[in-house]
């Protein structure tokens, strides 16, 4: 649910230049400031033309609306008579062959599922998925594509030549989303604007966005009620206060650890640092260039050698961070504010509680910016070969994107009622079987706007809804969000493991912090600079 | 191995149709298994043309343009990161022939000179045991009882100990690797030698020890003569493999260390191929992989011929 949305969403509108010659025409970007940003209005040119109408669902009023903040809409409580959204089965009654990730456990097969049964017939269709863990999702798409297997519908993997691949493989849905034929399917229509950006490409519409934005937004997590246990405050003011608390949270003789893993993010969240790009008159600048790197790592080292960090941090097995986040071994985690829900629902202590520490400045000046989350996590894209399809296939879609509030919201995030959840206070909770048979990967095929909605425990909403207040509305936006860039999809993958590898050896001591300075002027001349110049172009090009 | 090696010399000289009608049986049995060697190893041969592609999934082999050898280029040139994974299997295979390879003829000729059947046999079964764990469980093992809040670790520091940090380490991580495969692999090993340990003539040691043979000439004079067939065909097919040191052990610790100390030809051939999207250039490395490794077997054969042994086959 989480780990996936940290991933830089690198696939986006296409840039007409360098690598992407299989295409002719000239393209425009599209803006993506992401929802803090400034801009959203900004796009001229064709992607105008093609852009979906943007209708907003009105069928319910949130407890605590966060439009004016620029975070998603809280509910406190599930509408009782819920409404009926979809009247006919989406589907054609003939099978439907979705590809997509998960973050969850594998369901349990049709046979004893269900949820799954109950799902096929509201569908219309036979539902069958091929899920894959978020983190091997792009191997496994790389390979689906050369075997000519990819389903009916398919999550578009982090693959080269996006672009020209969505050309050769999917519908192009514009004749069906763009402008007000987009109505057509009220739900997809539902979905914000700066969403479809990820699946614009060029002037044609090939994919169905998995909306995300403020959500995906990584926080530091705290279990509050450890916290509280020792005598803690959640306040951190400055630098000395984090490294004070990941003290006192650390004992090494019980072998607890004050965090699941390097908080890198929230170290460089503390020292100002731009959400990946920040741009510089017409150009764009990594935040690997930003000049507090070594100070940052200067701290990250102390909190390593002073045991603070988990010891397996940074090896490749056991990297659970919910488990060590869920049994109190780590009572911080660095994660992104749409895993609060699978925290509460793998939570091991019945009494724990979650609570968010907003970065401070790192020297006490106030309150630090977050980086603000991708406006999509990535978008559902229909096979070329099921083009004759194509209207049951949005239609599907188009279901799964039914808002909270609505019947079809209720059974696809909660089940049937006594088998799958119970009423809670009137409220859907999950049970263990609900939670087991759910896990489809609906939410990676098609998804509403986000909700925050956590009836598993009392005052969760209001806590991550105010947390959220508290983050997000003067958030960092990535400015290159939404662009394409295809140096950064070829390359990009390689240079940033080289350089997230020399980060682990500063942050454990390896190698000295001066290590840094070499390691991006190898990153930059390895390909740095050339993404660099591709995203400002076409940062040029949106505006 | 063809069936002309155990037939008598003479059927080199029948009539196909002779032979044909003669073997026939023996040909129908082969059948299914030569058909499913076609389909899963000779079938996929044909792939390796897109090592002389722009492959491009998307467009599949019959659309993606034809690039001669241009993607040979990284090879040739030597980019630094096809380099730095040459360089790593070397040391590995290097590593792997000189450590793991004799380990099993250590522990077969240990095995074979302890004098009770029974315990011979249950040291054997729990040596060759984790040969029938996958890759995953042993890596997850090692991590479990190594790891920074492994078994170790954990009591190291419940104790007030520093704890050593060995998953993770980039000096530490070859004689890691070395240690899980000779954990996984060399108990399997031993079956083979043992086998052949229990056909050397026993009449030869009794009439060594007439003559005042210790054990020490015996092992040096009869037992390794014995074993020398076995070790030169088995070192001829492992040269087959030296540029294969192991990619799924490898791929999965690789986060911990990095690729810069881990990297080899196959997970370099997998992250620049199916990752990076390299497809011809990966292609590429793999065929030229499998030639040198084709060419070893050969060259190695033919020397073994040269020095009077048996090799893997004659041709």
């Amino acid at each position: 649910m989480s780990i996936d949305d940290l991933r830089p969403v690198t696939r986006r509108t296409l840039l007409a230049g360098a690598g992407a010659a299989g295409l002719a025409g000239v393209f425009s970007g599209c803006s993506n400031e992401g929802r803090g940003g400034t801009g959203g209005g900004t796009d001229k040119a064709s992607a105008t033309q093609v852009r979906p109408a943007y209708v907003r669902y009105a069928g319910v009023k949130p407890d605590l609306p966060g439009s004016d903040y620029n975070i998603p809409d809280a509910f406190l409580r599930y509408p009782a008579d819920p409404v009926t959204a979809i009247t006919q089965p989406p589907g054609d009654g003939k099978p439907i062959n979705v590809m997509t990730f998960t973050n969850t456990p594998i369901p349990p097969k049709l046979e004893q599922n269900r949820f799954w049964q109950e799902l096929d017939k509201q569908a219309g269709s036979p539902i069958s998925v091929s899920l894959t863990p978020s983190v091997d999702y792009t191997q496994k798409f790389a390979t689906a594509v050369a075997g000519d297997r990819l389903g009916d519908v398919f999550l578009v993997g982090n693959v080269p030549q996006v672009p020209q691949l969505l050309e050769a493989k999917a519908t192009d849905l514009t004749p069906h989303l763009s402008g007000d034929n987009i109505k057509k399917y009220p739900f997809l229509a539902n979905l914000p604007e700066v969403a479809w950006n990820a699946a614009i490409f060029g002037n044609k519409i090939y994919g169905v966005p998995i909306s995300r934005g403020a959500i995906s937004s990584q926080v530091l997590y705290s279990r509050a009620d450890i916290l509280e246990k020792q005598g803690l405050k959640a306040e951190v003011k400055n630098l000395d206060d984090f490294t004070e608390l990941c003290k006192q949270l650390t004992d090494k003789r019980q072998n607890r650890f004050a965090l699941a893993a390097a908080p890198t993010q929230f170290v460089r969240n503390m020292f100002d640092m731009p959400n990946l790009w920040s741009e510089n008159g017409k150009s764009v600048v990594s935040y690997f260039e930003h000049e507090a790197h070594e100070e940052a790592f200067e701290i990250l080292r102390k909190l390593w050698s002073a045991g603070s960090i988990h010891p397996d941090a940074f090896s490749g097995q056991n990297q659970d961070l919910k488990v060590r986040f869920g049994n109190g071994s780590s009572p911080l985690v660095q994660d992104t504010f749409s895993g609060w829900p699978s925290y509460l629902q793998t939570a091991v202590d019945k009494t724990a509680r979650i609570g968010i520490i907003a970065p401070p400045k790192h020297d006490g000046s106030g309150q630090a910016r977050i980086w603000l989350g991708a406006p999509a996590a990535g978008f559902t894209a229909i096979s070329k070969k099921s083009e004759g399809r194509v209207e049951a296939l949005l239609s599907y879609l188009n279901f799964l994107a039914t808002p909270f509030g609505t019947k079809e919201y209720l059974f696809r995030k909660f089940g049937l009622r006594d088998v799958h959840h119970t009423l809670v206070d009137g409220n859907p909770v999950l049970t263990e079987r609900g939670f087991s048979e759910t896990q489809l990967g609906l939410m990676y095929q098609a998804d509403g706007p986000w909700t925050i909605f956590l009836p598993e425990k009392k005052g969760n909403t209001e806590a991550e809804f105010n947390a959220m207040k508290q983050t997000c509305p003067d958030a960092i936006a990535n400015p290159v969000a939404g662009l394409y860039s295809e140096t950064n999809v070829r390359k990009g993958p390689q240079i940033t493991e080289d350089i997230t590898q020399v980060t682990n050896d500063i942050i454990q001591g390896r190698k000295p912090v001066s290590a840094w300075a070499a390691a991006v002027k190898k990153w930059k001349s390895g390909g740095g600079d050339k993404i660099a110049e591709e995203f400002s172009q076409a940062l040029v090009a949106s505006r | 191995m063809t069936d002309t090696d155990t037939a008598p010399p003479p059927s080199r000289n029948l009539p196909i149709r002779t032979r044909l009608r003669r073997d026939y049986a023996v040909l129908l049995l082969a059948l299914p298994g030569m058909l499913v060697i076609c389909a899963f190893q000779y079938y996929p041969l044909w792939g390796n043309v897109i090592a002389f592609q722009d492959y491009q999934p998307y467009l599949g082999i019959n659309q993606s343009l034809w690039t001669g050898f241009e993607n040979f280029k990284t090879i040739v040139d030597g980019d630094p990161e096809f380099l730095n994974a040459v360089k790593n299997t070397l040391i590995l295979t290097a590593i792997q022939t000189v450590i793991v390879f004799p380990a099993p003829i250590v522990v077969a000729l240990v095995l074979h000179s302890l004098l009770s059947n029974r315990l011979r046999q249950i040291v054997q079964t729990i040596i060759y045991v984790p040969h029938f764990m996958s890759w995953v469980i042993v890596v997850a093992v090692f991590q479990q009882v190594l790891g920074g809040t492994g078994m170790i670790n954990n009591w190291l520091r419940g104790h007030g100990y520093d704890p050593i940090h060995i998953i993770g380490n980039v000096e530490a991580f070859r004689v890691l690797l070395t240690s899980q495969v000779m954990w996984k692999d060399t108990g399997w090993a031993t079956i083979l030698f043992l086998a052949v340990l229990s056909q050397i003539d026993r009449s030869l040691y009794e009439a060594s020890a007439a003559d005042g043979a210790g054990r020490w000439r015996q092992t040096w004079h009869i037992t390794l003569p014995g074993l020398k067939p076995i070790i030169i065909l088995l070192l001829i097919l492992k040269l087959g493999d030296s540029l294969t040191v192991g990619f799924e052990q490898i791929i999965l610790q690789q986060p911990a260390v990095g690729q810069e100390a881990s990297e080899v030809l196959d997970t370099y051939v997998y992250n620049n191929g199916i990752i990076g999207g390299d497809w011809g250039v990966s292609a590429a490395v793999g065929l030229v992989k499998s030639v040198v490794a084709l060419a070893l077997v050969l060259g190695a054969n033919k020397l073994a011929h040269r020095l009077g042994e048996e090799g893997v086959y004659r041709g």
